[in-house]
């Protein structure tokens, strides 16, 4: 037998083409599977969600799906909401993005991914699996289609910021009878509630509490504007209404709460425990707003109405909904179907409101004595029978929108520029963005 | 003899081989040990940066196939985009007074560190340790030092007669001096302090000597002898703390998101809502090309007027 020296350089290059090779190897696909254990294993369905209060209950939804379906297995996939999308863009862009998915209305994402064709339609399995569309709220229908097709099941809904929520002790200390359950109040009634909460409690001649904190995000400007009788844009999102009449009267009257009658604090006055600590009367929010309850603790008794009617007589909202949906390369539609109709089933629905998120987006979980025994969500409930529609920029740029828009009005709701003279040059950039291509 | 020599001049050319032929085993060797490096680099750095050329051309938005633009993208940056002079003036401004702040404290701090006293090594240490803050941590604690009705900075300015202190972050005139100030904290004492004083350490001490045989003072020691001998250090710290500047993005992704009204907007929170927030990548990427020539252009401005002030002992007379 012949010896052959090995030298150390010559060991050292063996040792380095040898992990060279396994890890090559440790990079390629698994081999698909076949023969008869094979068949027994479950399929995998991925899911991409939010962390937090979201992201659990998908985890027991999964896990209570598969339990159901023995032949299916849930993996979840949950990243923060602040980076949320930038990781399905770049997951999409290396094509490893999930069979489904969690995504907003709101951003214009979810229509955007409709147009690019990044969604499975899904009105082919919806009329082979005979599943009927009408347990859903008509609404939810309308926004979850995009150019005739079905691009998702809906997951929750809620009307928009519609809420109104006030602290009862401060209401009562101050001899004021809590506003209507119906809603059937006007801005001139928000106002003399406001003007009554606003005080300077220390005698130091500085407000220590205010009367009412309005949102400044153009969907809580919408609920005035619609309740004025106005839009933000018009019905294909194509033109931007924000400088019109309506839509800027409903600017000018959340300006005066906080610069005219000076009962709402401005943006470098508002910080943001400022309700929860009793240092404002009330507030606007959606129905996410309940879970203030959690912070609030002993201090206060929370309630709830919807915000009042404005000069067009009507209570503004917004039917706002998160979808559900299927990426249209997935290798498992039929059963990345059954996991979203799991997601948008009565249980889900219901768990999903109880665990501090927003109910499904169906009559029979809104109606749900689980739900209806809280005042508050009845309040809610009331609103989404008569809920307005979704309406969002028609080249889906809603984040381009959004930013245009919270930076355009800043100087307003500073103080610095009147609403009049503002708004029209804030309309002007909105529509540069709303003549973009669509993103 | 003739044979021996027949003989050695037949080995020569063999050994010559052996000769390339280890110098190619021992190249190889070194390739296969920097490959890791090297198949990182490629991957993560130099075929982003070369996509990101070709991309700066494209119309991109990730969901879709890049179509070829030409400049159409640096036409718009540079014509059509109403933010891009915009974010790029304030980030200059904030390089321009947050740099030269931020050099001087930390020298400040160097000379006072480099005093042999008593417990100078614990002071070095506290000065170090806000750097150590990574910039989310200290957006999101200088939020609440900043708030306006019992942020701690407000709390001190009443103490002083201040009632109405600013609104800081939420005011449009002192968003920006908010976000130099919030960034001067984790620079004063920081890498800067600690280099300057490596520097400040290599100072001659006979050169000081010599001043006080001439009867220089503090002042003169201070301006004919330190700042010329420490002058390679503080171009160091130039050069990159202007690089670090105009790289700004953090403290304002996390503490304002660009507003009020745009007043913290800076160019890489620019860049990054277009590519990660609306999903512009052909055009992110023509920003991201523009900044880089920018960057680079600064920078050799900046080596050539260096030599009129940076002082390299033995270079010159």
């Amino acid at each position: 037998m012949r010896n052959v020296p090995v030298t150390r350089r010559r060991f050292l290059q063996w040792g380095g083409w040898g992990a060279g090779v396994l890890a090559l190897a440790a990079c390629a696909p698994p081999a698909p599977a076949t023969g008869e254990g094979a068949a027994a294993e479950p399929v995998e369905i991925r899911f991409h969600g939010r962390t937090g209060v979201q992201g659990d209950h998908f985890i027991e939804r999964a896990r209570a799906f598969e339990e159901a379906n023995p032949g299916i297995r849930i993996k979840e996939e949950l990243f923060p909401h602040a980076e949320y999308h930038q990781k399905m863009e770049v997951l999409l862009a290396g094509q490893t993005i999930a069979d489904t998915f969690w995504t907003v209305l709101l951003s214009g994402l979810y229509h955007r991914y409709a147009h690019q064709g990044v969604l499975l339609a899904l009105n082919d399995m919806v009329a082979a699996d005979e599943y009927d569309l009408d347990i859903f709220f008509p609404e939810s229908l309308t926004a979850a289609s995009y150019a005739g097709s079905l691009y998702s099941l809906p997951w929750i809904c809620h009307p928009g910021r519609v809420g109104c929520y006030y602290n009862k002790q401060l209401l009562a200390d101050n001899g004021l009878e809590e506003p209507p359950a119906d809603g059937d109040w006007t801005f001139e009634d928000l106002v003399e509630y406001a003007q009554a909460l606003t005080q300077d409690t220390n005698g130091d001649g500085q407000i220590d509490q205010f009367g009412m904190q309005p949102g400044r995000d153009p969907f809580s400007l919408l609920v005035y504007a619609r309740a004025s009788g106005g839009e933000l844009y018009d019905e294909e999102g194509e033109t931007s209404l924000l400088a019109s009449e309506e839509t800027l009267s409903a600017v000018r009257f959340v300006y005066d709460l906080i610069h005219t009658h000076q009962v709402a604090p401005s943006p470098e006055q508002q910080t943001s425990d400022m309700f929860v600590s009793g240092r404002i009367g009330m507030v606007q929010s959606g129905y996410w707003g309940q879970s203030w309850t959690n912070q609030i603790g002993d201090r206060f008794e929370l309630g709830a109405v919807p915000m009042p009617k404005g000069p067009a007589g009507v209570n503004g909202s917004m039917y706002e909904f998160d979808p559900a949906c299927i990426y249209s390369g997935t290798e498992h539609p039929d059963e990345a179907f059954e996991w979203v109709k799991w997601l948008a089933n009565q249980e889900t629905g219901i768990r999903i409101a109880e665990a501090g998120s927003v109910p499904g987006s169906r009559p029979d979980v809104w109606e749900s004595e689980r739900l209806t025994q809280f005042p508050i969500h009845n309040v809610f409930k009331g609103i989404m029978y008569n809920v307005m529609p979704f309406r969002g920029p028609g080249n889906f740029r809603g984040l381009e929108i959004r930013d245009t828009y919270s930076n355009g009005m800043d100087p307003v709701w500073l103080g610095r520029e009147e609403p009049e003279s503002a708004v029209p040059a804030v309309s002007a950039k909105l529509q540069e963005v709303l003549d973009k291509p669509p993103s | 003899m003739a044979t021996l020599s027949a003989a050695a001049s037949a080995q020569r050319p063999a050994r010559g081989r052996r000769k390339v032929s280890l110098r190619r085993q021992e190249a190889l060797t070194g390739y296969l040990y920097i490959s890791p490096w090297l198949a990182g680099f490629l991957a993560f750095t130099a075929f982003p940066f070369l996509a990101s050329f070709y991309l700066s051309f494209t119309d991109y938005t990730v969901v879709s196939q890049p179509r070829f633009a030409g400049l159409a993208n640096y036409a718009e940056a540079l014509t059509g985009d109403d933010l891009f002079w915009g974010s790029l003036r304030r980030t200059f401004t904030y390089a321009a007074v947050g740099v030269p702040l931020g050099i001087a404290g930390s020298l400040a701090c160097a000379l006072l560190l480099n005093q042999r006293l008593p417990g100078t090594t614990v002071f070095r240490a506290l000065f170090f340790l806000p750097s150590l803050t990574p910039l989310v941590a200290l957006a999101l604690l200088w939020q609440w030092i900043f708030q306006p009705d019992f942020g701690i900075l407000n709390f001190l300015l009443a103490q002083v007669g201040i009632v109405d202190g600013p609104g800081w972050l939420s005011s449009i005139e002192w968003a920006l001096p908010s976000l130099i100030i919030m960034s001067l904290w984790a620079t004063v004492g920081g890498g800067q302090m600690v280099i300057f004083l490596a520097g400040l350490q290599g100072v001659p001490q006979e050169l000081y000597e010599a001043v006080e045989i001439d009867g220089g003072g503090v002042w003169r020691k201070f301006r004919h002898v330190t700042l010329p001998m420490i002058s390679p250090t503080m171009f160091f710290n130039l050069i990159l703390g202007i690089i670090g500047a105009l790289r700004v993005f953090t403290v304002a992704y996390v503490s304002t998101e660009g507003g009020p009204a745009y007043a913290t907007w800076f160019y890489i929170l620019h860049l990054y809502t277009q590519a990660f927030k609306y999903f512009n990548m052909g055009y992110a990427s023509a920003l991201a090309w523009i900044f880089f020539l920018i960057l680079i252009a600064f920078t050799y401005l900046q080596v050539r007027a260096s030599r009129h002030w940076v002082f390299y002992a033995g270079d010159r007379d």
